[in-house]
């Protein structure tokens, strides 16, 4: 009888300790996203200043403003982070062209514009790997024996991994 | 950067005046261990029936012993001699012949406060030496033999010094400031199963480097800003390639490296003057600081920080 009540004690600590380590993993996930989100915002907030500073070189900047701002509005509206990435790229290949541009080059606005996202497309990267690393952890843990077992009777799932720039296949185009 | 073997080369030149040194101190060593031997076989028999032949015996001891003692004194001199000529030759040489700009004191060290700033373990006793001082893209970069040791004293006076670190620091002070402390540290990899409740740690995103090395940081985006895949990359190269464990500090302005290798930069007479694994080894060591503190230099450059 005294060995029962010691396995069962055994057992209920296991349970409630792998039960919170889940929750725990799950919520520094949501942490890493929402990081996600706040750099991403920021780097969107200065879409409309590179858009200023670089339309009188481009040539149909009409459809790209168009563009960038209906994912613009569609990431704040669902803080859907595909969009967010794709938004990102269209930045991303905006900055790459003007770079060429040899106007844009000698422009003090621009070239303040271009370190500002820089810096932000760094931590915007770090904030991915760090998701990326923490979900990594938490699928293992809730696909491997015995705490599959926990994560199967409290329906935890498994989550998805952030595509890297190079994998979305969307093709973004800016016509100058 | 010149390769090793341009290097060993130019350091074999001063080879053949280095192993006559080593031959000469070494006959002195072997002698005055041929004088001690002579001295206890000549004083063992001493005692003889004849006066004289005591007297003779008794003459010869105090000679031989007079030696011994000369010999003996003379023991650690030949040995610091060799070793100062043994660094100034071949040490000081390889260096400069690495990076002209380099700079080699062997009598000089690393002053302690800079070992706490990094934050390693204490510890009660340090010592440094050997101390290489220069310019890396422009950012100074020191490099320092370290050793630093546990004092205990029991409760019969008795003491007892432990080695906690004996190896190699290197030092360099970045133009951008990092906000913050990213600590690299040797993975434990089975306890580290039970203590890895470090809320500062963080998971990277290589399971290879996980293997190798935990990441301790206050501010999580930064440390993964500068820890690319590039420089884990690189860092997991060398740990498998040169099999020397190593750990890192970047804190404020400065990047603090410590391999754990023992002493480089000591030989004895009973080496050859020119030891090809040892100076290979020295050469890894400062080549391995120097690219990969110019990575964390292009990356910090590159984003800002």
């Amino acid at each position: 009888m005294g060995i029962l009540v010691i396995v069962s004690a055994i057992v209920l600590v296991w349970f409630f300790l792998t039960y919170n380590s889940i929750v725990m993993r799950r919520n520094k996930i949501k942490q890493a996203k929402s990081s996600i989100d706040v750099y991403l915002t920021q780097r969107f907030d200065l879409i409309p200043n590179l858009v200023a500073c670089v339309k009188g070189y481009m040539k149909h900047e009409q459809s790209v403003i168009t563009q960038v701002t209906m994912l613009r509005s569609d990431y704040q509206q669902t803080k859907n982070l595909k969009s967010g990435a794709t938004l990102n790229k269209i930045c991303n290949n905006m900055i790459g062209l003007a770079e060429n541009n040899p106007h844009l080059k000698a422009n003090d606005q621009f070239l303040k514009l271009q370190k500002s996202l820089r810096k932000m497309e760094s931590q915007l990267q770090a904030a991915r790997r760090l998701y990326n690393s923490e979900v990594t952890v938490y699928n293992t843990k809730i696909t491997t024996v015995p705490t599959n077992l926990i994560a199967h009777l409290f329906h935890f799932k498994e989550e998805e991994l952030f595509e890297t720039e190079a994998e979305i296949k969307e093709n973004i185009e800016i016509d100058w | 950067m010149r390769s090793f073997e341009s290097i060993y080369q130019e350091v074999k030149a001063n080879r053949q005046e280095l192993e006559n040194v080593r031959k000469e101190e070494k006959k002195r060593v072997m002698m005055t261990i041929g004088e001690v031997v002579l001295f206890y076989v000549v004083i063992s028999n001493c005692y003889s029936p004849s006066v004289v032949w005591m007297a003779i015996k008794l003459a010869l001891a105090l000679g031989l012993f007079i030696f011994m003692v000369k010999g003996i004194m003379n023991l650690s001199k030949s040995n610091v001699n060799y070793k100062k000529i043994y660094k100034k030759k071949v040490i000081q040489t390889f260096i400069k012949a690495y990076d002209d700009n380099l700079n080699y004191e062997p009598e000089k060290g690393m002053d302690s406060k800079v070992y706490q700033q990094a934050e390693f373990e204490g510890y009660d006793k340090y010592y440094s030496e050997d101390l290489i001082e220069g310019l890396l893209e422009g950012h100074p970069i020191r490099m320092a033999e370290v050793h630093t040791q546990h004092v205990r004293t029991d409760s019969n006076g008795n003491t007892t010094e432990t080695t906690i670190f004996q190896g190699l620091l290197g030092v360099t002070h970045f133009k951008n400031v990092y906000h913050g402390t990213l600590k690299i540290r040797l993975d434990n990899q089975f306890l580290g199963m039970f203590f890895r409740k470090n809320k500062q740690r963080i998971e990277m995103d290589s399971g290879e480097f996980e293997k190798y090395f935990e990441v301790m940081a206050d501010d999580k985006i930064q440390a993964m800003q500068i820890l690319t895949s590039d420089i884990m990359d690189k860092m997991i190269s060398f740990v498998k390639e040169s099999k020397i464990k190593y750990e890192i500090t970047i804190k404020s302005d400065c990047m603090y490296i410590r391999f754990i290798t023992g002493s480089v930069f000591e030989t004895s007479l009973w080496k050859p003057a020119l030891d090809y694994q040892t100076l290979k080894k020295l050469y890894a060591l400062i080549h391995f600081t120097f690219d990969l503190t110019s990575a964390f230099i292009k990356v910090m450059n590159e984003t800002e920080i």
